[in-house]
C-alpha cells in the first residue's frame, strides 16, 4: 500500500505526510489567535502555574511536612499572616500547602481520567462513525447509550462507596460514566466526514480502513476534542471534589481541596479562611480550564465577535 | 426630482471599520434609475455591488460608515429617513433578492409562514388573527407563487425551505418580492448559486415579472452575458465605481472602458480564437486603496495621471458615460 | 412525529435495561459480605445466614439479576432497604416528590435565568452588559453548587436570617394533605397559603445554588447561538422587507436560536438530581437525593440500586422529552429522520 501512497504523493493528491507540514502552520496560525485573546492566555497560565506547582509541591512549599500527619497546636487556627498566607487549620498546618498538595490530587485525578477516557471514547466513536449505518454502528453507539445514562457524580459516589474510597477508585468511576461522550463527539464527526471527498479519494487509491481512520479523518475531528478535553478536566476537578466533600475522595491526612471545604465550612464565619481559600482555589482551578478550554475553541475555529 | 425617477445615488462612500483601520470599499458612485427601467451592475466578487444596494434598503451591517453621497428613493433621502419612511419603502416600495435562496429563508419555518409575513407586512396590518384577513394573505401567498410558475402553491406553501430544490426556493423569494406591488426591485445574483439548466428560467421570470407589474429593476450580476440578456442599460463596477455606464447594445459594440474591454474579450466565444487569459492581478487593498484611479495597477493603457488622480466621470455619449482619463475627466477628482 | 417518538421510547427501554444489569453488577461485585455488613459485627450468625438467603446472594449474579427483574417489574420491588428496614420502593414514593418539587424550581430558575441572560448578553454584545454577563456565567460553571449553597446559608440563613437554613417546613407548619407529594403544590391547591410560602422558602437556597452553573451554560449557549444567528441571510431579509426589529426578534429568531440551549438544558436537569446528592445533604432536606447519599454511605445496595434506576429512568425520561421539544422546535430533524 506505501507503493499507493507514493503514487498518490506524484500525483499531488492529499497524503497525511504532506499534511504535517501544512499542520505545524495551522498550529502556529491557531496559537497566534489564540495569544490574541488576553482571558485564553490567563486560563493557560494559570493552567501551567498549576501544574508546575502540583509537579514541584515538595519542594516549593514552605510546609511540606503539614501535607501529612502533622500536629502542632501552638499554632492552631491562626487568621492569615506573613508566615502563613492561608492561615492555619485547627491541628496547625498550614493551610496553603496543604492546598498545594492538594493541586496533586485534583490534576492527577482529572488528568487520569481525561487520559483514559480520550483515546477509549474516541477510537470507539470513529470506528462506529466510519461504519455508520450498519450493525457495528447500532451496537457500538447503544451501549454507548446506556453509559451515557448513568450519571457521572452518582455513579462516583456509589462507587467510592461500595469499593474503598480512594483516589484510583474515584477515577475508575468517572471513567466508566464519562467514554460515552467523546464517542459521540467522534461518532458525529466521522460519520459526517465520511462523505467527503478525500475519503473517497483515499479509498480509491487502496488505502486501508486504518489509514483512513487514523490519518485521514481523525485530525480532521481533532478540534473539538481538544476543547471537550480542557473543559473537561475542569468538571473532572468539580467531581472530584464533590467526592472528597463527601468524604469519598482521598483519606485523611492526605489532603484535598473538597475534605478541606467539608471540614472547614464547619468553623464559618469565625474560622473564615479554613473555608474560603479551599473554595476559591476550587473556583480559580476551574475556571482556568474553562478559559482555557474556550481559549483553544476560539483559537481553532474562529467566530466574529 | 423628475416623477420617473426611483432610484437616484448620488456620489456615495461607504467604508467599513475593521480591526486596523478602514476598508474604503465604495468611492464615488453614482446611480440612476427609471421607472420601469432594467439595469445591471456588473463587477467582480468583492467590487462593492452588494454593498452599494443594501444602502437603499439600510440594511448595511453595524460596521459600515457612509463617508459621503446621497441616494434618493423617489422622494426620501434614505440615509437621512426617519423610521417610518424606511419601513415605507422596505415594505411597500422596494424589494430585495439576495444571491443564496437556502440561506434567505428560516429553516424552520414553512413558506407560507414566511411569504405571508411579508404580504401581512406589506398590506399594512401585521398579521392579525382575523380569519378573512388571514384567507386574504393566504390568497395572495398563492397568487404571487403562481405568478411565479411554481406548480401547486398550496403545498408548496406548507412546506419547509429544506424541501425544495434551490431553483424552487428562488423562485419563492422572488414570489415574495413582487407577491405586492413595488416600484423596485433588487436581484443580487439571483442564479449565480443554481444550476446552469435553471438559471436562464429565473432570469426570464425575473425579467418578465417585473416587466408585468412595471417594477424597476436592478440586477446584480458578475456575468456580462447574464447582464446583455436582461437589462437595458449596464453598469461596470470595479472596486467601488462605476467605471462605465451605458445602453447594452452600444456597450458591447464599443466598450470604453479598459475594464470592460478586458472583461468582454474574457468571455469565452464559440467563434474566434478560443480563452482568452484573463485579466492580471487582482482587487485593490481597501485598507490602502491607490491614489488615483483604482484600476490602474491592472491597466493595460495605463498613464502617469491615472496613477496620481481618480478620473471624473464623462459622458461621451448620449447614455454612455465612463470614468477614464483616456476620454477626459482631467477636472478634480472624486474622493 | 408517532413514530419518532416510539423509536426513541423503544430506546430509552433498551437503555434502561442496560442500565439496571450495569448497576446490579456494580452493586453485587464487591468484597465483603452484604448482609454482615448490614447487620453488623455483634448479630449472630443465624441472622446472618437468614438474611443472605433472603437476599439470595449464594445463588449465580444472572439468577439474582432475573430475581431482581421480576422484582421490580411484577411488583416494582427494589427489595428491603438496611437503613430503613422499609421496601425501598416505599421510601422512593415518600421521598421522590421532595427531591422532584426541589429539582423542579431549580430547573425553571436555570431555564429562565439562562435565556434571559442570554439573550441580553447576545442584544448588548460587546457593551459592558455583555462582559458582566460572561464573567457570570464563567462563575457560575467554575463554582460547584456545594460551595454556592455553603456561601448563601451562610450569608442569608445566618448572617442576614431571611431565609430558613434547613429541612423542608419549619416547626409548626405541617405536610399538606398528600396529592402529589410536593409541598408547594398540594398547599396552593389546598389555598394553604401559609405552608405553601413557607415551603417554597426553604427550598430557593438550594435551588438557586444548583441552578447556577446549568444557568450559566444556558446563558452563554444562548448568547452564541444568538449572535450567530442574527446575522444570517434571512435576518437580514426581513428586516429588508420591513417587519419590526421586535417581530423579528420574538419569533423568527428567539426560537431558531433556543434550540442548541435546549438540549443542553436536558442535560444540566438530568445533573441537577445528581448534585442535589450533596446539596439536600448539607441543608439536610429530606429528598431522594439525601435518601441516596445515606444510601451509598451506608452500603445499602438495595437502596443504591433503586435509587440510581430511578435517577437513570429520569435521565431517559428527560432527554426523550428534550428530544421531541427540539424536534418540535427544528422541522428540520423531524424531516431528515422521515427522509434517512
Amino acid at each position: 500500500m506505501s507503493r499507493n501512497l507514493d503514487a498518490a504523493q506524484a500525483v499531488g493528491l492529499p497524503v497525511a505526510g504532506r499534511q504535517a507540514g501544512r499542520r505545524w502552520t495551522s498550529f502556529k496560525r491557531a496559537w497566534y489567535r489564540f495569544s490574541r485573546q488576553r482571558v485564553s492566555v490567563v486560563g493557560l497560565v494559570l493552567v501551567v502555574a498549576a501544574i508546575v506547582l502540583a509537579i514541584f509541591a515538595p519542594w516549593i512549599v514552605p510546609y511540606p511536612e503539614h501535607a501529612g500527619a502533622y500536629v502542632d497546636f501552638s499554632q492552631a487556627s491562626h487568621p492569615p499572616s506573613v508566615q502563613h498566607w492561608f492561615g492555619t487549620d485547627i491541628v496547625g498546618r498550614d493551610v496553603m500547602s496543604r492546598g498545594v498538595f492538594a493541586l496533586r490530587g485534583a490534576l492527577i485525578m482529572a488528568i487520569g481520567v481525561i487520559g483514559i477516557v480520550v483515546p477509549i471514547g474516541v477510537l470507539w466513536g470513529l470506528v462506529a462513525g466510519y461504519n455508520a449505518g450498519t450493525k457495528i454502528d447500532t451496537i457500538l453507539m447503544r451501549t454507548a447509550d446506556v453509559f451515557l445514562a448513568l450519571p457521572a457524580l452518582v455513579l462516583a459516589l456509589a462507587v467510592c462507596a461500595i469499593l474503598k474510597p480512594t483516589l484510583f477508585n474515584a477515577m475508575l468511576a468517572v471513567c466508566v460514566s464519562w467514554w460515552p461522550w467523546y464517542a459521540r463527539l467522534a461518532y458525529g464527526m466521522a460519520s459526517s466526514q465520511r462523505n467527503e471527498t478525500y475519503v473517497s479519494a483515499a479509498q480509491i487509491i487502496g488505502a486501508g480502513r486504518g489509514h483512513i481512520m487514523f490519518r485521514e479523518i481523525l485530525p480532521n475531528c481533532l478540534s473539538p476534542v481538544f476543547t471537550k478535553m480542557a473543559l473537561d478536566v475542569g468538571w473532572v476537578i468539580l467531581i472530584g471534589s464533590a467526592l472528597s466533600f463527601v468524604g469519598l475522595g482521598e483519606q485523611p491526612p492526605t489532603p484535598a481541596l473538597g475534605t478541606m471545604l467539608a471540614d472547614g465550612s464547619k468553623y464559618l464565619p469565625e474560622l473564615w479562611w479554613l473555608a474560603v481559600f479551599p473554595a476559591a482555589t476550587i473556583v480559580v482551578l476551574v475556571l482556568a480550564f474553562n478559559l482555557l478550554g474556550d481559549g483553544i475553541r476560539d483559537a481553532l475555529a474562529p467566530e466574529e465577535a | 426630482m423628475s416623477g420617473a425617477e426611483v432610484l437616484r445615488i448620488d456620489n456615495l462612500s461607504i467604508s467599513f471599520r475593521v480591526y486596523g483601520g478602514y476598508l474604503r470599499v465604495v468611492r464615488g458612485l453614482d446611480l440612476r434609475l427609471n421607472r420601469g427601467e432594467r439595469v445591471a451592475i456588473v463587477g467582480e466578487t468583492g467590487c462593492g455591488k452588494t454593498t452599494t444596494v443594501k444602502a437603499v434598503f439600510g440594511i448595511l451591517p453595524r460596521q459600515a460608515v457612509v463617508d459621503a453621497g446621497s441616494v434618493r428613493f423617489g422622494d426620501v433621502d434614505v440615509l437621512t429617513a426617519t423610521a417610518a419612511e424606511l419601513a415605507d419603502i422596505r415594505r411597500h416600495r422596494a424589494a430585495m433578492i439576495f444571491q443564496d435562496p437556502t440561506s434567505s429563508l428560516n429553516p424552520i419555518f414553512t413558506i407560507g409562514d414566511q411569504v405571508e409575513e411579508i404580504v401581512g407586512v406589506a398590506l399594512s396590518h401585521g398579521r392579525r388573527s382575523s380569519r378573512k384577513h388571514r384567507s386574504l394573505l393566504r390568497q395572495t401567498a398563492v397568487r404571487a407563487l403562481s405568478d411565479a410558475s411554481m406548480p401547486d402553491p398550496e403545498r408548496i406553501l406548507k412546506s419547509y425551505p429544506m424541501q425544495l430544490s434551490g431553483g424552487m426556493r428562488q423562485r419563492v423569494c422572488i414570489a415574495m418580492a413582487l407577491a405586492t406591488p413595488r416600484e423596485l426591485l433588487v436581484a443580487d445574483e439571483p442564479t449565480t448559486n443554481l444550476d446552469v439548466t435553471i438559471q436562464d428560467q429565473v432570469l426570464r421570470l425575473v425579467k418578465q415579472l417585473a416587466a408585468d407589474k412595471g417594477t424597476s429593476l436592478i440586477l446584480i450580476t458578475h456575468s456580462l452575458g447574464v447582464a446583455r440578456e436582461t437589462a437595458e442599460r449596464i453598469h461596470v463596477m470595479y472596486a467601488g465605481t462605476i467605471v462605465e455606464m451605458g445602453r447594452t447594445a452600444e456597450l458591447f459594440e464599443s466598450p470604453l472602458h479598459p475594464y470592460t474591454r478586458l472583461l468582454l474579450s474574457s468571455v469565452p466565444k464559440l467563434t474566434g480564437d478560443g480563452i482568452s487569459e484573463g485579466i492580471p492581478g487582482r482587487l485593490p487593498d481597501y485598507l490602502h486603496p491607490p491614489a488615483g484611479c483604482r484600476f490602474a495597477p491592472r491597466c493595460p493603457k495605463v498613464m502617469p495621471v491615472c496613477e496620481i488622480q481618480a478620473p471624473k466621470t464623462v459622458e461621451v455619449a448620449e447614455h454612455h458615460h465612463v470614468a477614464c482619463f483616456l476620454y477626459g475627466g482631467m477636472e478634480a477628482s472624486n474622493g | 412525529m408517532g413514530v419518532f417518538i416510539l423509536k426513541r421510547l423503544g430506546l430509552a427501554m433498551f437503555v434502561l435495561v442496560g442500565l439496571s444489569i450495569l448497576i446490579f453488577i456494580i452493586a453485587r461485585v464487591i468484597p465483603g459480605d452484604p448482609a454482615r455488613t448490614a447487620l453488623g459485627p455483634h448479630a449472630p450468625e443465624y441472622a446472618a445466614q437468614n438474611l443472605r438467603e433472603q437476599m439470595h446472594l449464594a445463588k449465580p449474579i444472572y439468577a439474582q439479576y432475573a430475581l431482581w427483574v421480576k422484582g421490580v417489574v411484577t411488583g416494582g420491588d427494589f427489595g428491603m432497604s438496611l437503613l430503613t428496614r422499609r421496601p425501598v420502593q416505599e421510601d422512593i414514593k415518600e421521598l421522590f416528590p421532595a427531591t422532584l418539587e426541589l429539582v423542579g424550581l431549580a430547573a425553571v430558575f436555570m431555564a429562565l435565568g439562562g435565556v434571559i441572560l442570554g439573550v441580553l448578553a447576545a442584544r448588548s454584545r460587546g457593551t459592558w452588559v455583555d462582559s458582566l454577563v460572561r464573567v457570570i456565567s464563567y462563575l457560575g460553571i467554575a463554582t460547584p453548587s456545594f460551595v454556592w449553597l455553603i456561601m448563601f446559608v451562610l450569608l442569608f440563613g445566618y448572617v442576614w436570617p431571611i431565609f430558613p437554613t434547613g429541612g423542608r417546613l419549619s416547626g409548626g407548619f405541617a405536610l399538606p394533605p398528600h396529592i402529589t407529594g410536593m409541598v408547594t403544590v398540594d398547599s396552593l391547591v389546598t389555598a394553604n397559603f401559609a405552608t405553601f410560602w413557607n415551603g417554597l422558602l426553604h427550598l430557593v437556597l438550594p435551588a438557586i445554588a444548583l441552578a447556577l452553573a446549568g444557568l450559566s451554560q444556558a446563558a452563554r449557549i444562548t448568547r452564541s447561538s444568538m449572535v450567530d444567528n442574527m446575522d444570517k441571510d434571512y435576518i437580514a431579509l426581513e428586516t429588508a422587507y420591513g417587519l419590526s426589529q421586535r417581530r423579528i426578534f420574538s419569533k423568527y429568531l428567539l426560537k431558531i436560536s433556543l434550540i442548541p440551549t435546549v438540549s443542553i438544558l436536558a442535560l444540566d436537569i438530568a445533573s441537577l438530581f445528581a448534585w442535589a446528592f450533596i446539596c439536600e445533604t448539607i441543608v439536610s432536606y429530606p429528598g431522594l437525593s439525601r435518601y441516596g447519599m445515606q444510601a451509598i454511605l451506608n452500603k445499602d445496595l438495595n437502596a443504591v440500586v433503586g435509587t440510581v434506576m430511578v435517577l437513570g429512568a429520569v435521565f431517559v425520561l428527560t432527554t426523550i422529552v428534550v428530544d421531541i421539544v427540539v424536534a418540535m422546535l427544528d422541522p428540520r430533524i423531524r424531516l431528515s429522520r422521515r427522509a434517512a
